[in-house]
C-alpha cells in the first residue's frame, strides 16, 4: 500500500506515454492521479506508522518505506500540489509529454519522501532531476536554455557529490539504511556526511548553492514554475533534516547550515527587490524562505514549527507562481477582485502578517532561533520579514493598482486552483491551532 | 550497396539475438535488462547507419514512447504479483523452468520491462538526434 | 587499492576541468568523466576483492555485492543524463548557432 503513491504515478505516466494523443484524456487522468495520492497520504496519517520492507527483504539489507507522520504529510502535500497544478494546466497550451513528465515527477518525489535508504533516495533525487529537466527545456523559450543549462549543471554536480557521499559512506560504514548507518556512524565518516549535505543544500538552494533557481524558475511555463516552487526545494531541505535528524548531532554542520541559511535570506530578500520580472522574484524569494526555515531547524532541531512551516511554504509559494502566471498572460493589471484577493491572502501570508499562517509559523521558528541564542540571526529573520512585507507590496503596487487595460480571458480552470489554494492558506491560518497540534503529533510519531 | 549496409545485415541479426540472450541470462549470469536494451538499441544505430533514417522510421511501426510505456508499464505490473500470491508488493515470485528462459518470475517480468524501456530511450535519443541532422 | 584510488581522483579533476570549458560538448564529457570517477569511487569503497560469492559459506574475501548493484544503478542513470543532455546541447546550438557557454546567456 505504501508503495501506490510511488508506483500508481508511474503505471499512469506509462500509459499516457503509450498513447500520447488523447490531451483531455491525460489531463483527467492525472487529476484522479493526483487525488488518489491525496488522500493516500490522509490515510497514512491516520495510522501511525507504516513500514513496508520492499521485495521482501528484511532490515537493514533490503529497502524500507516508512510512511511516518512526517513523510505522510509530504505525501499529502505533493498530492495537493498535483490536484490544483492539473486543474491549472487546463487553462494553459502545454506541449504534449507534460502530464506523462510531471506525474513522474510526483511519483518520485514521494519515492523521496517516503524511503529510508539512503542510496533508493539518490534514485528518487535522480528521477526527479531527469523529469524536471525535459519539463523545464520543452516549456522554454528559445533564450531560455541558459537557465536549463545552469539548472541542470547544478543539479548533476550536487548528484555527483551525493553519489560520492553515499559511496564512501557505504565503504566505512557498511550500510545503506538511515537508522543503520547512525547506529555505525564514527567520527572518520564526516567527510561523507558533509559531502551528502552539501548535495542537499544544493538541491535546496542555500547559499552558496543557490544560484540556479532565480536563473531558470522564470523561464517555464507557469505550471512547470509553479510545481518546481512547491516541490523541487522541499524535497531537499525535506531530505536534509530527514537525514540529520537520524544521525547523530554534528554540532559544526549544523551550525554551518545555519550561517548559510542567514545568508540565504538576506540574499534571497535583497536580490528580489531588484528584479523586474516578476517570477524571478518570486524566485529570489523561495531562496529567502528556504534560508528562514533551514535557520529554524539549525537551531531547533526537526520542530512542530518547522513542519508548519513547511506544509506554508508549499501552499502559499505554489498560489503565489500560479497567480504571478496569471498576471502575466493579462497583461499588467488585473481587475478581477477573485485573484487580487488572493494575492493579498498568500502575500500576507508569505510576509508573516496576523492572523494569517505565515505569522505562526514566522513567530514560532523566530522565538525557537532566539531561545537558542542565535540572536543576530533572529534579528536579520525579523528584518527578512519585513523586507518580505516591502516586496508584497510594491508587487501589489505594480501589478494591482492603476487603469485597466482591457479584457483578457483567463481560463476559469485556473482561477479555481489559484482560489483553492487561497483556501488552504485561510484555513491554515484559521485553524493554526490545530495544525500545529498536528505537526506536534506528527513528529512525535 | 554501401559496405555499412552489408555489414549490418549481417551483424544485426546477431545484436539483436545478443540482445536476447543477455535478457534471459541476467539473474545470476552477467547480463540483465539493461545491457540488454542497449544492444538492441545498438541494432538500431547500426540498421540506421546502414540504411537511413526514413526507412528504418517507416519499417518500425513503433513510436519510441510508445516503446518506453509498455517498458514502464510491465516493470510497473510485475510489482503486483507479490499481492497476488500474499506476499508484500516487489516481492519476487518464481515459477517452473522454461527451456531457453529460465526460469519464469516476476523479476523477469520486470526485465523484461527495463529492456523495452532502454531500448526505447536509445530508440528516442538516436531519432531525435537524426532529426536534428536533417 | 593504491592506483585505483589515484585514477578517481584523476578522473575528478579532469571532469571538474571540463565542465568549467567554454565548449559545451566538452562539458558533456566532463558529465561523463565526473560520472565514472563516482562509480569508481564506490567500487574501490567496496573493498577490492576477487572471490564471487558462492553458496552459503561467508568468506572475508568475498566481493561485496552491493556496491555493484550501486554502480549499476548509477551508470544506467548516468547514461539517461548524459542522453539527456546530449540532446539538449543540440537544440541549443542548433538555435544559437554556436558551442559556445557565452552564447545562451544572450537573452
Amino acid at each position: 500500500m505504501i508503495a501506490l503513491p510511488i508506483i500508481l504515478p508511474f503505471m499512469v505516466a506509462a500509459i499516457f506515454l503509450i498513447f500520447p494523443e488523447c490531451q483531455r484524456l491525460q489531463k483527467s487522468l492525472a487529476f484522479i492521479t493526483s487525488l488518489v495520492i491525496y488522500a493516500l497520504g490522509l490515510s497514512f496519517l491516520s495510522d501511525s506508522k507504516t513500514v513496508l520492507e520492499v521485495g521482501g527483504w528484511e532490515w537493514p539489507f533490503g529497502i524500507v518505506l516508512v510512511a511516518d507522520g512526517f513523510s505522510s504529510v509530504m505525501v499529502s502535500l505533493v498530492g495537493l500540489v498535483g490536484i490544483v497544478a492539473t486543474l491549472y494546466s487546463y487553462g494553459e497550451e502545454l506541449r504534449d509529454r507534460h502530464y506523462p513528465l510531471s506525474l513522474i515527477l510526483l511519483g518520485s518525489v514521494n519515492g523521496a519522501f517516503l524511503t529510508t535508504d539512503l542510496f533508493n533516495l539518490y534514485v528518487w533525487f535522480e528521477v526527479m532531476l531527469m523529469a524536471s529537466f525535459v519539463l523545464l527545456s520543452t516549456n522554454v523559450s528559445k533564450d531560455g536554455f541558459g537557465g536549463a543549462f545552469k539548472y541542470v549543471l547544478l543539479n548533476l554536480v550536487s548528484s555527483f557529490m551525493f553519489l560520492s557521499g553515499v559511496g564512501l559512506l557505504y565503504g566505512s560504514v557498511g550500510a545503506l539504511n538511515f537508522s543503520h548507518i547512525a547506529s555505525r556512524l564514527g567520527s572518520e565518516d564526516l567527510l561523507s556526511v558533509y559531502l551528502i549535505a552539501a548535495a542537499f543544500m544544493i538541491k535546496s538552494a542555500l547559499v552558496p548553492f543557490y544560484f540556479w533557481l532565480p536563473a531558470s524558475y522564470h523561464r517555464a511555463s507557469a505550471t512547470v514554475s509553479a510545481l518546481f516552487a512547491a516541490l523541487l526545494t522541499k524535497v531537499g531541505i525535506y531530505s536534509l533534516i530527514r537525514v540529520l535528524s537520524v544521525f547523530p548531532e554534528i554540532p559544526e554542520l549544523l551550525f554551518a547550515i545555519g550561517v548559510f541559511a542567514t545568508i540565504s535570506m538576506l540574499v534571497g530578500i535583497i536580490g528580489a527587490f531588484g528584479q523586474v520580472n516578476l517570477r524571478r522574484l518570486l524566485a529570489f524569494d523561495v531562496v529567502s524562505q528556504v534560508g528562514f526555515v533551514l535557520l529554524g531547524f539549525s537551531t531547533g532541531g526537526l520542530s512542530s514549527a518547522v513542519v508548519f512551516y513547511l506544509i506554508h511554504m508549499i501552499v502559499v509559494e505554489m498560489n503565489l507562481f500560479l497567480i504571478a502566471g496569471v498576471i502575466e498572460k493579462r497583461g499588467n493589471f488585473i481587475g478581477s477582485g477573485i485573484i487580487g484577493f488572493s494575492f493579498i491572502v498568500s502575500a500576507c501570508a508569505l510576509a508573516g502578517v496576523p492572523p494569517f499562517s505565515g505569522f505562526f509559523g514566522k513567530f514560532l521558528i523566530i522565538a525557537e532561533i532566539f531561545e537558542n541564542s542565535w540572536v543576530l540571526s533572529g534579528v536579520l529573520a525579523l528584518i527578512m520579514g519585513l523586507g518580505t512585507l516591502v516586496l508584497m507590496a510594491r508587487i501589489w503596487d505594480i501589478y494591482f493598482w492603476g487603469e485597466k487595460k482591457g479584457e483578457i480571458v483567463i481560463s476559469s480552470w485556473q482561477i479555481i486552483s489559484v482560489i483553492i489554494l487561497t483556501i488552504v492558506t485561510l484555513s491554515l491560518s484559521i485553524f493554526s491551532a490545530q495544525v500545529l497540534e498536528l505537526c506536534q503529533w506528527v513528529i512525535d510519531v | 550497396m554501401s559496405f555499412v549496409a552489408l555489414a549490418s545485415r549481417v551483424i544485426i541479426p546477431l545484436q539483436i539475438f545478443l540482445a536476447f540472450f543477455f535478457l534471459f541470462r541476467g539473474h545470476n549470469l552477467p547480463g540483465g535488462g539493461f545491457i540488454g536494451g542497449l544492444l538492441l538499441g545498438l541494432s538500431l544505430v547500426l540498421a540506421l547507419l546502414g540504411f537511413g533514417f526514413q526507412r528504418i522510421k517507416e519499417a518500425i511501426p513503433f513510436e519510441p514512447s510508445t516503446v518506453i510505456g509498455i517498458g514502464l508499464f510491465t516493470a510497473g505490473i510485475s510489482s503486483f504479483f507479490g499481492p497476488l500470491f500474499g506476499k508484500g508488493i516487489f516481492t519476487g515470485v518464481w515459477g517452473s523452468t522454461v527451456p531457453f528462459i529460465g526460469k519464469l518470475s516476476s523479476v523477469l517480468l520486470f526485465d523484461v520491462g527495463v529492456f523495452l524501456l532502454v531500448a526505447g530511450i536509445v530508440m528516442k535519443v538516436v531519432y531525435s538526434l537524426m532529426e536534428e541532422e536533417c | 587499492m593504491l592506483i585505483v584510488s589515484l585514477s578517481v581522483g584523476v578522473l575528478f579533476s579532469s571532469g571538474v576541468y571540463l565542465l568549467l570549458q567554454k565548449s559545451l560538448l566538452r562539458t558533456l564529457l566532463g558529465i561523463l568523466l565526473l560520472g565514472n570517477g563516482a562509480n569508481l569511487l564506490i567500487f574501490v569503497s567496496g573493498g577490492l576483492k576477487t572471490k564471487a560469492p558462492f553458496g552459503k559459506v561467508f568468506d572475508q574475501s568475498f566481493a561485496d555485492p552491493v556496491p555493484q548493484a550501486l554502480i549499476l544503478t548509477a551508470i544506467v542513470i548516468g547514461l539517461g543524463i548524459a542522453a539527456f543532455f546530449l540532446v539538449l546541447i543540440l537544440r541549443a546550438s542548433s538555435s544559437t548557432g554556436s558551442d559556445d557557454v557565452a552564447e545562451l546567456d544572450r537573452e
